[in-house]
């Protein structure tokens, strides 16, 4: 009952904006540990995300912190794109109001890369 | 509790930016006028070329950074336009937009100078680390080109990886061919 009260909550607070359609391209988890806060980048509807270029959090006070590839995660044939999320540790502490998440990710059908921005 | 908490904040976080459409990797357009780009920093070339000096060549732009997998992949098909054509009038142009800020590297005019030696480019190469040929272009995704005519017209456009020798490799030498005999 806890849980179903603190899920309406969340929503209703944090999503008064339009939701993503169910296929939108990028979503963010986030849990927070003992290290920090981890932010794990998934992609969907067939984009990869450049390793190449990786995708980087951006802080509101300027700092910037790079996403890697997960431990143990083998790399894709070509090393371009993560074949596991990226995942990115946040030490405790810091703040993530107005922060902002960018990825470069390509499209396999199409060929063709994108930049896609997520705010936290 | 934590994992319904993941969930939801993955779908409360919206996308904020950004949607770059694809296009087809050739498609015709409707002729207009090219519109003349100003960068200033350049590569591969004594100074910067400017579209009216080049009335009566045929210019093909490729919008690319050497950080998208994508357009390096398509670089050798470029090369091979390059060393067939440049002695018929065709002028291959690299206009090099980074997907990220500075941080991410792809500003510096010395990277890309390493990119240029590492895929054995030799055409010119227009830094465009403000995008402003990329938005008067109305460029939507990385790799992307667009062929101008000898009049100064766009007459193709499109956007999308290719090689050596397959379909849209020869659809681009195609249409490349076209407005050389023109």
């Amino acid at each position: 009952m806890r849980l179903v009260a603190f899920s309406l909550l969340v929503m209703l607070a944090g999503c008064g904006r339009p939701l993503p359609q169910p296929d939108a391209p990028l979503a963010i988890a986030i849990s927070h540990e003992a290290r920090g806060t981890v932010l794990t980048l998934h992609a969907h509807g067939g984009l990869k995300i450049n390793a190449l270029l990786p995708p980087q959090l951006e802080l509101a006070d300027g700092g910037v912190s790079r996403f890697g590839a997960p431990p143990g995660a083998v790399a894709s044939p070509d090393s371009a794109y993560f074949s596991a999320p990226p995942l990115l540790v946040v030490s405790p502490g810091t703040n993530l109001a107005g922060a902002l998440v960018r990825a470069s990710v390509c499209d396999s059908g199409a060929a063709v890369c994108r930049v896609l921005t997520l705010s936290l | 509790m934590s994992r319904y908490l993941i969930v939801l904040l993955a779908l409360c976080i919206p996308v904020v930016a950004a949607s770059r459409g694809t296009s087809a990797p050739v498609a015709v357009v409707a002729s207009r006028p090219a519109p003349a780009w100003k960068n200033t920093s350049w590569l591969n070339a004594d100074q910067p070329l400017t579209l009216q000096a080049l009335r009566g060549k045929v210019v093909l732009l490729n919008f690319w950074t050497f950080t998208c997998y994508n357009c390096t992949n398509t670089v050798p098909s470029l090369v091979d336009f390059d060393r067939r054509f440049r002695d018929s009038g065709l002028v291959i142009i690299g206009i090099h937009d980074p997907e990220f800020g500075p941080s991410g590297g792809e500003h510096d005019k010395s990277n890309v100078q390493s990119a240029l030696l590492d895929h054995g480019i030799k055409y010119a190469n227009a830094q465009d680390n403000d995008h402003a040929t990329w938005n008067l272009y109305g460029i939507q995704a990385w790799p992307s080109f667009v062929l101008i005519d000898k009049k100064g017209n766009i007459r193709y456009e499109g956007a999308g990886e290719f090689h050596v020798g397959d379909q849209w490799y020869k659809e681009w030498d195609d249409r490349i061919r076209e407005l050389l005999a023109e």
